[in-house]
């Protein structure tokens, strides 16, 4: 009775098979992106004289960013992150960068002390803030781009 | 993304890009950001007046930014001849970057003079301004200030450790409940008995000052003895009196 239809039913089933198969294979893929992901970013809580706020922070060890006064490294913070959230007045001065987009110069800052969270909380003293001129995430994934130096404690 | 390199009828190279990409698409974002170990020199006079030329036109921005990164190491050099004046040498150049964008503001090419001669002026009087104002707060010192910081991020605070002794708001407190119960049991003794604890104990007078026994006797035309046996009558009455309110 179901001859005249084997025909369709091993291609359906053939059809089904490779797409579990390929459906499985997404799924594993996935599921390893977030895991990059995942290390990839971490929370940190960044205290000022007024407030404190809490970012994702990417740890991008592309950012060797150095304040050329002092020698320390520069965190990158957002830039709507900084004008729409923190809104606070800061004393700042200028240092000069250099990214993929260009060069320039950029707007830092100190803050009390920040938290980062990676394996366990490492506080840091007095860290210095530069403010981007242009978003650092497409999708506001994350407010800032960690310091280099700071993955290397 | 793929990349793909053709040169017509001799090679072609295809890339296949990862799976990632393939599945997921979306743009890897790429931050590299890099900094120089010293501030960027000056610039030389003829570029420099290019740049000004700049100013005011669509290149505003541009000619800005170039200004104040090749003016840094003059707003260093001013900021660090005040370091002896007890302020931060990145306090006063951060005062010092305010002054440089102002004078990049306000420079006017005309005047046929430089900009790092006007920049510097201009530089000198916001540090200047700035520790002038500075000077009448600077011996204060704020209670929240941080004293120490311990391996958890908890800070010691001066308020932690100012203080008084530890009783004396409850001395205080108890002093004002036993006043209280104080006059409301003096309020139960007679007319004569309340005269003379008032002039015993100086309650009525401006000063306190307390009488002693004769001269309330005298007042009150009695004995002095009669007073000592009459005080220590109304004692005992007041003691009681006191016990029942407690």
């Amino acid at each position: 009775m179901f001859r005249p239809y084997l025909h369709y039913i091993s291609l359906f089933y053939g059809i089904a098979v490779l797409s579990s198969q390929g459906g499985i294979l997404m799924a594993w893929k996935f599921l390893k992106v977030l895991k990059i992901e995942q290390e990839r970013c971490c929370e940190v809580i960044l205290f000022t004289e007024a407030d404190s706020y809490k970012v994702h922070a990417l740890r991008d060890t592309g950012n060797c960013l150095t304040d050329p006064l002092s020698g320390e490294g520069v965190h990158v913070l957002d830039c709507n992150f900084y004008h729409q959230v923190m809104k606070e007045a800061m004393e700042f001065r200028y240092i000069p960068y250099r990214s993929v987009h260009g060069s320039g110069i950029m707007k830092i800052f100190r803050i009390r002390k920040m938290c980062v969270e990676i394996n366990e909380k490492e506080w840091i003293e007095s860290p210095l803030i530069g403010v981007s001129e242009s978003p650092i995430s497409g999708e506001e994934d994350y407010q800032l781009i960690l310091n280099c130096k700071v993955q290397m404690l | 993304m793929m990349v793909k390199v053709a040169v017509p009828e001799k090679f072609k190279l295809r890339i296949v890009p990862n799976v990632r990409t393939v599945l997921f698409g979306g743009q890897q974002e790429i931050h590299y950001i890099g900094g120089s170990e010293v501030l960027p020199p000056p610039l030389e006079n003829e570029k420099e007046r290019e740049v000004v030329r700049w100013l005011g036109t669509d290149r505003d921005e541009k000619a800005r930014k170039i200004l104040i990164e090749h003016n840094l190491r003059l707003v260093v050099y001013i900021a660090k001849k005040f370091d002896n004046t007890g302020v931060g040498v990145e306090d006063l150049i951060s005062i010092g970057t305010i002054g440089l964008i102002k004078a990049i503001n306000t420079f006017n090419p005309s005047k046929k003079i430089k900009l790092a001669t006007y920049a510097s002026r201009c530089i000198e009087n916001e540090i200047l301004m700035y520790l002038r104002r500075n000077s009448k707060t600077k011996m204060e010192v704020s209670i929240d200030e941080p004293l120490n910081v311990d391996w958890d991020g908890n800070e010691l605070l001066l308020s932690d450790i100012l203080g008084t002794e530890e009783d004396t708001i409850y001395r205080d407190l108890e002093d004002e409940a036993e006043r209280k119960i104080l006059f409301r049991a003096l309020n139960k003794l007679s007319g004569r008995e309340k005269l003379i604890v008032r002039m015993r104990f100086g309650l009525d007078h401006p000063e306190g000052k307390e009488m002693t026994q004769k001269e309330v006797a005298d007042q009150l035309g009695i004995s002095q003895s009669y007073i000592s046996r009459l005080e220590k009558k109304i004692m005992h009455r007041l003691r009681m009196e006191m016990v029942r309110y407690e």
